[in-house]
């Protein structure tokens, strides 16, 4: 199967009736909502703690709505065949890193837009910080494919993968919302905390895939 | 290379770990005892901190093991995965222990120092937060290996856990270069030589040697029992079979 085919088979399914495209997006809001309300409405309280808030409910999205990318081709005995062709594989895995910009990293990303204007950022700095949010989830995105790569493998599902992936993500998680709180306060937009985010999202990408790999082929073995 | 084909034969490691694990308990107890001689009664107290320094004689080497037992792990599972080596899964394996009770050990005594030096048992700090990172990676390679009951799937994802957790080591080494630290930059391992006097040196290295010493003990009694327990296994599943081929063949002799 070409790469087109495996992502538009994906994205179909994402984005027929029940299909659930939009439950990483509906997280971020809703966590985003409450920790306004438990910040209360005071605009220096809202400020200061938008980029913890705006980066964690971002990566804790990402983790929770990429978990189950492979599960239903694990169940279908689909990855099994996948790796007697082992050309299939690495396109299969592009098409799944793609179907996770589309569907998870890119709404979030737009959404982060408005939750940081409701946080009192104002508009440019909210795009900025969206930005930002955006090029450091391509990052966690990969984090996200391996976590949902072990439970696939794994078959035990729930916490545990989750809980085995979110220490990679620390990293990119300290340094992100450390460069949105530069960006909040008026620093240069290319400090060094924003350099080593962009830094961290290229390693994630770069050496994550074939830990990826491995966890599916393992799953089957 | 050689090492690691003789120790692929379990026999081998278990007669070689009898012999070495009563001599690196041994060297446990007597180094300790030196090393807390040297840390309680013979070295100075700082001149600032006080008598709370001697936490380090604890802290420090406690530290250092945490991360070298992790190294230690990802070593052997690269080993398990590229020579299918039977014995490093289960070296590996028993590894984990002592390291996760290294790492909370550090944590604490961390927590015990910071109190009267920072003035708080915790902060976000950097190598705080990377240390506890390694923490919950040990608690989670632990229960892969608890979670999975056949063995050589276990074995499998531990491996991958154990590869992908390594990153985490070295930020935790860099973790007060790169970030703006409340930790002290590193004093011992420095490329112009440890920048700490002998009186102080003397027991942290006893101290290390006495905790390496405790590594490697738990290390080999921890694996020569699953050795034992994979034996017993074995034999087990194969036992109501045999018992059956005997019943057989004793019935059709007679």
């Amino acid at each position: 199967m070409s790469f087109r085919a495996f992502l538009s088979r994906d994205l179909n399914r994402a984005f027929r009736a029940g299909g659930g495209w939009f439950y990483g997006l509906f997280f971020f809001a809703l966590f985003s909502t409450a920790a306004g309300l438990v910040f209360g409405p005071a605009p220096t309280d809202l400020r200061a703690s938008a980029p913890a808030v705006i980066w964690l409910g971002a990566a804790m999205a990402l983790l929770m709505g990429a978990s189950d990318v492979f599960a239903k081709d694990a169940d279908s005995g689909f990855i099994l065949i996948l790796f007697a062709e082992s050309e299939s594989a690495a396109r299969y895995l592009a098409a799944k890193a793609a179907f996770v910009l589309i569907v998870l990293v890119a709404p979030i990303t737009l959404s982060a837009i408005p939750i940081a204007v409701m946080f009192s950022l104002p508009l440019i700095v909210a795009m900025t910080v969206a930005a930002l949010l955006g090029a450091g989830l391509v990052g966690v995105g990969a984090v996200a494919l391996f976590s949902a790569a072990l439970s696939a493998g794994l078959r035990v599902g729930g916490l545990l993968p989750v809980s085995l992936a979110t220490p990679i993500a620390a990293p990119l998680l300290i340094f992100g919302s450390l460069a949105t709180k530069t960006i909040v306060e008026g620093g240069s937009v290319f400090a060094p905390e924003t350099l080593l985010v962009l830094a961290l999202a290229c390693v994630n990408s770069a050496i994550l895939p074939p830990f990826i790999l491995w966890a599916l082929r393992a799953g089957v073995d | 290379m050689k090492a690691i084909t003789v120790f692929a034969n379990p026999k081998k490691f278990e007669a070689l770990s009898q012999c070495i694990a009563p001599i690196a308990f041994w060297t446990f107890l007597v180094l300790s005892a030196i090393g807390l001689f040297f840390a309680l009664f013979q070295s100075p107290a700082d001149y600032q901190q006080g008598d709370s320094v001697r936490i380090m004689y604890v802290h420090v080497p406690a530290a250092w093991l945490s991360q070298f037992a992790f190294v230690f792990i990802a070593m052997m599972s690269l080993v398990a995965y590229v020579w299918r080596h039977p014995v490093a899964d289960i070296v590996a394996r028993s590894a984990a222990m002592p390291g996760a009770v290294f790492t909370a050990l550090t944590i604490f005594t961390g927590a015990v120092w910071g109190k009267p030096t920072w003035g708080a048992p915790w902060v976000w700090d950097p190598r705080l937060t990377s240390v506890l990172i390694l923490l919950f990676i040990y608690i989670g390679y632990i229960a892969v290996w608890r979670s999975i009951a056949d063995t050589e799937r276990a074995a499998r994802f531990a491996r991958l856990v154990a590869l992908v957790g390594v990153i985490n080591v070295p930020i935790i080494k860099f973790s007060v270069d790169w970030w703006n630290s409340l930790h002290q930059p590193a004093s011992i391992i420095r490329a112009d030589g440890p920048a700490m006097h002998a009186s102080m040196l003397t027991p942290l290295v006893l101290m290390w040697l006495a905790y390496t010493a405790f590594f490697v003990w738990s290390v080999l009694t921890g694996a020569r029992s699953l050795l034992l327990f994979n034996q017993v296994e074995r034999r087990s599943r194969h036992a109501p079979r045999t018992a059956k081929i005997t019943a057989f063949n004793a019935e059709a002799s007679s």
